[in-house]
């Protein structure tokens, strides 16, 4: 007996004593990222990145961060803790954000962002507020534009190499715009946006010339030949991967990649890890940082406390009650508010709410400002005219409902649409978007000032985005920017119901239409400021969305992680960052 | 005389021997019906829950047309009875699609994974059993006594607890407060792994010899294991608290020490009386483990088939949950196939009876 009840104690002390002895070593093992750097430069988002360069027109818009030998004994690894990894690296059918860093990252591009640092200090492309305009060279070092503003000749610039080693030429560029063609999924859509109608608008005139033709002139083009879907791959790779069945190497590309840009895939495991090592053959010189490690860690929590634990650099996806509590001693917060907005598309189809009326009421009822500071802690913005206000052309006097609401008129304006008692509702909330569950229960909250009973109606992302599309809706609640930063183009994928893909509340209104339509084929000028004009007051008088607020675009970062820059496509350029 | 009784247990070995073969060969004809039920369950399931495969391939910007040409792409556009008859026909030649949100083969897929989720379950039901089955046979000695009363408020704890919230507790104190365990970055952080053998890493860097690889996998897998471990071991120790309480309470047992038998045979003939329900248990808590793993790698982002099953619910990723249902069906046949051989082995009077 005696013997028996030792036995088991020793057992007990035994499995005890070898968990905690496991422990002990490990924590003197741990320290690999820097242990306490000194917590004296990151208090600011780093606003210091040197705007310089960038005042001279000059083409090569010279990155933040360059890379700086002196420091040899820095860690070279860059660490990003994502929710999830990509689901394909093909631009054809890459929805995720995770797919769209990487894919920028991969393949460079024909244009790039002009970047000098915002009001907030964070450093960020200007395209926002300047359009074309705000484009510099890429792939593309110069180009020369007909007189009618539809032929635009673009020279290549030369020497550029991939990691594979091959040389960047025409035929990468005639290759990819082909492909866009071929496989016709989101591609189909961006060479709409360019306005090339189809390959016979694109003619190679040499290794280093490709002259395209459009169908009218483009006030958005060039942000059209940025984004990934046109970025050239490395075409000898690709065809080299390519087969008779599947001619634009989509099985190839969904998982591995080649292009121009700063890095390459090294190894992808999907939903484990991916690996991006520099390129040594880059234009713009190699990266600081050799090797990236995307790493997919699904907990929030978790990826917040490995960033304060410094075992990961970048956090991603981190709710707004996460990121405020990041000590300044464990991280820096980057929190930008440009083109993101929220807004809650309703029904105009059918409910109460399609009665434009009872629509005007509930945006007088809405209290964007409570949202503002008691979601975002004050990092965020009151949202007017579904748009974010630094698009040129945007106008907010045309706008009459306060960010903090106007209990009294809404309740008079529900009541002359015949709803004095109120109604009830639902809300469509994505599950996976971070903090839409608290702008939710606000929502409800400002609307049942008025006798507007909201039923929040929380889904994941797969069956939010079909319910959503189905029609069968009260208001949905959706987070998104455009791709391209151009008010009209926004209203056109956010508002108009016949050719908005995610407009999902129906509205149809011919005139708004045609006047987006019309806005979209004339240069910066006074005939478009009128149009644009036009739009935005019937968006005023028919409030198809609620306008929520315009949110943020933020990461934690480790302290010694500078050179954050801020571009339309809301993701990390992995270039730009250096560990100091 | 002796030679009599040489024969009888020759005879013996070869029955049971037969009877082995018998059972597995029964086993394996209903293999066949259960994995078939299985995956049906799992087809129509999924279909029930809202949720379009195409939309979240073409994401949000699709058009109309796009959608449609995906949908006809992956086969969702067929009527459900002929979805169904293929995904079966495919099933039988091995082929379990191709998950959307890796895109690769599902069965790739599982076997990258499974070996992750493998390692960890067995370690959790080795130290479950370790720890389990000496804390039921102490509680049946002890149950008056403080010492007793501890274990059965263990044994009340473990279980009730939801697993994930232990998990986080845990990672909270042990390795971001008193950093004595490797925060949770998935089997060895951002080292890399030991060559494939098995793709078990403790395993795998025991046959290469790589100690340092093994050192680091077992510190990764103390947190989760010991989730797992707190929250499932105290049905062991119920059940082996039962079993030896019955076992150590027959009558032989009396009979043996007023018999001057020596204590340590009677122990020894006890404990083989007391070990089917535990065996049994223990294949039942196997099964659970796996269930409890799905939530606990995503916690410790394990990149183990758990994980990979959230991912595919979130994505109505429909190939990659039904291959994962699929294979945890498998599993739980293989692992009960195995626990009644076990039961055959040290009990013979169950192939008896069943002859």
């Amino acid at each position: 007996m005696k013997l028996s009840k030792r036995l088991l104690l020793l057992l007990l002390a035994l499995s005890l004593v070898a968990a905690s002895c496991g422990g002990d070593d490990d924590g003197a093992e741990q320290p690999t990222a820097a242990p306490e750097p000194a917590p004296a430069a990151e208090s600011e988002p780093a606003p210091e990145s040197e705007p310089a360069a960038e005042s001279e027109p000059a083409a090569e818009s010279e990155p933040a961060a360059e890379p700086e030998p002196a420091a040899p004994a820095a860690d070279r690894t860059l660490r990003v803790g994502v929710a999830a990894l990509p689901v394909t690296l093909d631009p054809e059918f890459a929805p995720g954000q995770e797919s769209v860093e990487i894919i920028t990252t991969v393949l460079d591009s024909l244009f790039w962002f002009e970047a000098e640092p915002g009001a907030d200090g964070v450093r960020s492309a200007t395209e926002l507020a300047k359009g074309d305009a705000g484009m510099v060279p890429g792939l593309v070092e110069s180009f020369e534009v007909s007189a009618d503003n539809l032929t635009y000749t673009l020279h290549l610039r030369q020497g550029v190499v991939s990691a594979a080693g091959n040389e960047f030429t025409s035929e990468d560029v005639r290759w990819m715009l082909a492909r866009n063609f071929g496989v016709g999924v989101i591609g189909a859509f961006v060479v709409g946006i360019a306005k090339i109608p189809s390959m016979d608008a694109v003619r190679v005139i040499d290794d280093y010339t490709v002259e395209i033709t459009i169908t009218a002139p483009n006030p958005l083009l060039l942000r059209a030949l940025q984004l990934q879907t046109i970025s050239p791959v490395d075409s000898a790779v690709a065809k080299a991967m390519a087969t008779d069945d599947d001619p634009w190497a989509t099985e190839w590309m969904q998982l591995d990649t080649m292009g121009f840009g700063p890095y390459y895939v090294d190894e992808f495991t999907p939903g484990v890890q991916l690996v991006l090592k520099s390129n040594e053959n880059y234009w713009r010189g190699e990266p600081f940082f050799e090797e990236v490690i995307y790493r997919e860690i699904p907990d929030s929590s978790q990826r917040l406390t490995l960033l304060r634990q410094g075992e990961i650099d970048i956090a991603e996806n981190l709710s707004s009650r996460e990121l405020e509590s990041l000590g300044a001693d464990e991280g820096k917060t980057v929190s930008v508010v440009r083109n993101q907005v929220i807004f809650g598309a309703m029904n105009t189809l059918g409910g109460p709410t399609a009665d434009a009326k009872v629509r005007q009421a509930l945006q007088y009822a809405l209290n964007s400002d409570q949202i503002v500071s008691s979601v975002y802690d004050g990092n965020a913005k009151a949202l007017r005219l579904v748009a974010p206000e630094e698009y040129p052309g945007y106008n907010a006097d045309l706008w009459p409902y306060p960010t903090g609401g106007d209990v009294d008129t809404a309740r008079a304006l529900l009541a002359e649409a015949g709803y004095a008692d109120g109604f009830d509702i639902s809300l469509l909330v994505n599950a996976d978007v971070s903090d839409h569950d608290d702008v939710a229960v606000l929502i409800r909250d400002s609307l049942s000032q008025i006798g507007v009973n909201v039923e929040i109606d929380t889904k994941p992302a797969a069956s939010y985005l079909e319910q959503a599309n189905s029609g069968d809706i009260g208001i949905v609640l959706h987070q998104g920017y455009a791709i391209v930063s151009e008010i009209p183009y926004h209203y056109q994928l956010y508002v108009s119901g016949p050719t908005g893909f995610l407009s999902f509340g129906g509205f149809n209104n011919p005139r708004f239409d045609e006047a987006i339509a019309a806005s979209l084929s004339v240069l910066p000028g006074a005939e478009r400021t009128a149009l644009v004009d036009e739009v935005q007051q019937i968006l005023a008088d028919e409030v198809p969305h609620l306008s929520v607020v315009g949110a943020p675009t933020r990461y934690g970062f480790g302290s010694d992680i500078e050179g954050y820059t801020w571009y339309p496509n809301n993701q990390i350029w992995f270039y730009d960052l250096s560990r100091s | 005389m002796a030679s009599e009784a040489a024969e009888a247990a020759t005879a013996r070995r070869g029955l049971s021997l037969g009877r082995f073969g018998s059972l597995i060969g029964r086993r394996f004809r209903f293999i066949v019906i259960q994995l078939a039920g299985a995956a049906t369950l799992a087809f129509f399931l999924i279909r029930l829950v809202p949720g379009d495969p195409a939309r979240v391939l073409a994401g949000p910007a699709a058009s109309p047309e796009t959608l449609a040409e995906l949908r006809r792409h992956l086969g969702l556009d067929d009527p459900l009875p002929v979805q169904y008859v293929t995904y079966l026909g495919n099933l039988v030649r091995g082929d379990l699609g191709k998950s959307l949100t890796t895109g690769q083969d599902v069965s790739v897929d599982l076997w990258q994974r499974g070996p992750a989720t493998l390692e960890l379950i067995l370690f959790a039901l080795l130290v479950s059993l370790l720890i389990g089955v000496p804390l039921g046979v102490a509680l049946a000695r002890r149950r008056e006594k403080r010492s007793g009363k501890a274990i059965f408020g263990y044994a009340m704890f473990s279980g009730s607890v939801p697993d994930f919230w232990l998990a986080l507790i845990l990672l909270y104190l042990f390795s971001f407060k008193w950093e004595l365990f490797p925060p949770p970055i998935g089997r060895l952080g951002f080292e890399s792994p030991p060559d494939r053998i098995t793709g078990m890493y403790t395993v795998d860097s025991v046959l290469t010899g790589d100690l340092a690889t093994l050192w680091l996998a077992v510190q990764h897998l103390a947190l989760p294991v010991l989730t797992l471990t707190l929250v499932y071991s105290g049905l062991i120790v119920k059940v082996a608290n039962a079993s030896s309480e019955q076992a150590f309470g027959a009558g032989f047992v009396d009979l043996y020490s007023s018999a001057g038998v020596r204590p340590a045979l009677a122990l020894r003939r006890a404990t083989r009386l007391a070990l089917p329900p535990v065996i049994t248990v223990a294949a039942i808590t196997n099964g659970f483990l796996l269930g409890g793993a799905v939530l606990v790698e995503q916690v410790f982002a394990w990149g183990g088939v758990g994980q990979y099953a959230v991912q595919a619910v979130r994505g109505a990723d429909f190939a990659a949950i039904q291959g994962f249902i699929v294979m945890a069906a498998f599993f739980n046949i293989a692992n009960y196939l195995i626990a009644d051989i076990a039961l055959l082995a040290v009990d013979p009077r169950l192939g008896r009876t069943e002859s």
